[in-house]
């Protein structure tokens, strides 16, 4: 993103709508750190700026990747959806991605409004693969930026684009849950940006309440709030 | 995109807060899944959504009006309603119930109430999705406050800075705190965000300024 200096007035009304602080007025003028912009468009987006200043200017490889990761109207061709990840639990009670006896973890690095390299997701997503027990979901873009699923290791040439947001996401076994959950507290004590952290369960034979309980021996705990499949997709799936 | 699941605030607050999505499966269920979804925002218009919205071809209520998001929803789109009411609620669930849809529709909110709600109408929980809060860095992230209205647009299209912004705004009487929160929710391209639960909480901010 960038400001056309002739039309720019510097009234400064765009400064707060950047959820990275990239842009920032000198000499009377808006100017965007294009070190730091996400390419995520709210600025321009927003309609604040009257005078037509903030434009989009090409993006072409490596920094185009900023813009998928990070512009919720950008959509990945691979899975066919605006944004960063799948279509994950939403849809279990017809894809049945989450079976029994399994459950799903996402790791969505740089959220809320922190933002990420993806030299800082590779420090998780090379650390988690190397447990051997996690293989990340193929479906998530993210996924399709590495060079290796199971190592972890992205591409070289945008390990230092920053973006928005990126989710490490993947299915692990029921029973190795504990461990990733470890993994992830090291990795929380390691990291110069932040990480959100969810975990999706089935419903059947009680499957969630075991999960309740490691995380309770993990010293970790749910939000009150959460989200709920309700099972009304067909054709159901049949575990 | 687990974009309404990280919601933050008090179990007060978030009483009035439930999201309703329903989406179609890609290879599924998607093909011919247009109709349905506008069903789906006809339904929900009877028990009084205080926004609703899809990120493909249109938005939210805070830019587009219900009928023009309802005729330009086809197949593929996320469909999103948002209740303060738990009662609405209810009555919404049940309805998707009887309709049968054949699509995923998924409840975000307080999971005590919206399990009270499911089991009201007789629809079982099929699979859960916990949220275990934020790790590492956390002191880059905006304010407790602030984030209470922030993390209603999952993707972080609302910053802090601007709740302060439209807080310090509200204080000196320069705008409502309705006002501010509609402005706010125009960001919030999905139609995530609660503007009712937005006001209460910029005019409480407001009041303790
Ligand atoms: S809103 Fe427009 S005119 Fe005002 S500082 Fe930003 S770019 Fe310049
Ligand atoms: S595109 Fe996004 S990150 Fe870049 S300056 Fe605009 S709001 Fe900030």
């Amino acid at each position: 993103m960038k400001i056309n200096q002739e039309l720019c007035v510097g009234c400064g009304m765009c400064v707060p709508y950047c959820p990275v602080g990239a842009i920032h007025l000198e000499d009377r003028k808006a100017h965007i750190d294009a070190d730091a912009c996400v390419e995520c468009s709210c600025c321009r987006r927003s309609g604040v700026c009257r005078k037509n200043a903030i434009v989009q200017d090409e993006l072409s490889w490596p920094r185009g990747v900023r813009s998928v990761m990070s512009d919720v109207f950008t959509v990945y061709e691979g899975t066919g959806v605006s944004g960063r990840g799948t279509e994950e639990m939403k849809t279990n009670d017809v894809t049945g991605r989450f079976r029994p006896g399994w459950v799903g973890v996402a790791v969505e690095m740089g959220r809320p409004i922190a933002a990420c390299t993806f030299r800082q997701v590779q420090e998780v997503s090379v650390a988690l693969a190397a447990s051997g027990i996690v293989e990340f979901e193929p479906c998530n873009p993210i996924t399709a930026l590495m060079k290796d699923n199971k190592t972890g290791y992205f591409q070289d040439d945008i390990l230092d684009e920053r973006v928005y947001s990126a989710i490490l996401e993947f299915p692990v076994k029921l029973e190795d849950l504990p461990r990733v959950l470890e993994l992830c507290k090291q990795a929380a004590e390691k990291t110069d940006t932040l990480f959100s952290l969810d975990v999706c369960s089935v419903t059947q034979d009680g499957q969630n309440q075991k999960v309740l309980e490691i995380l309770d021996k993990a010293g970790m705990s749910a939000r009150p709030n959460g989200k709920v499949n309700l099972g009304l997709g067909k054709p159901a799936y049949q575990f | 995109m687990s974009h309404t699941l990280h919601r933050e605030g008090s179990v007060e607050s978030l009483k009035g807060d439930y999201v309703v999505l329903c989406m179609s499966s890609q290879g599924l269920n998607k093909e011919g899944s247009g109709p349905k979804f506008q069903r789906y925002f006809e339904l929900a218009r009877q028990f009084h959504p205080v926004n609703i919205g899809e990120n493909k071809n249109t938005g939210s209520l805070a830019a587009f009006d219900y009928d023009t998001i309802i005729e330009k929803t086809n197949d593929g789109c996320v469909c999103l309603a948002v209740f303060d009411d738990p009662k609405n609620l209810i009555g919404f669930l049940g309805a998707l119930k009887k309709e049968d849809l054949g699509l995923s529709v998924v409840v975000s909110g307080l999971m005590d109430q919206v399990k009270e709600c499911c089991d009201q109408v007789g629809l079982k929980v099929h699979t859960v999705n916990l949220s275990l809060g934020t790790f590492g860095k956390t002191e880059k992230m905006a304010g407790e406050k602030e984030r209470e209205i922030t993390t209603m647009c999952g993707h972080g299209m609302i910053t802090g800075d601007l709740v302060l912004y439209h807080v310090e705004r509200i204080h000196k009487g320069l705008e409502t705190a309705e006002h501010a929160s509609q402005e706010i929710c125009k960001l919030c391209i999905c139609g995530a965000f609660n503007p009712v639960r937005g006001a209460k909480l910029f005019q409480a901010m407001a009041d303790n300024a």
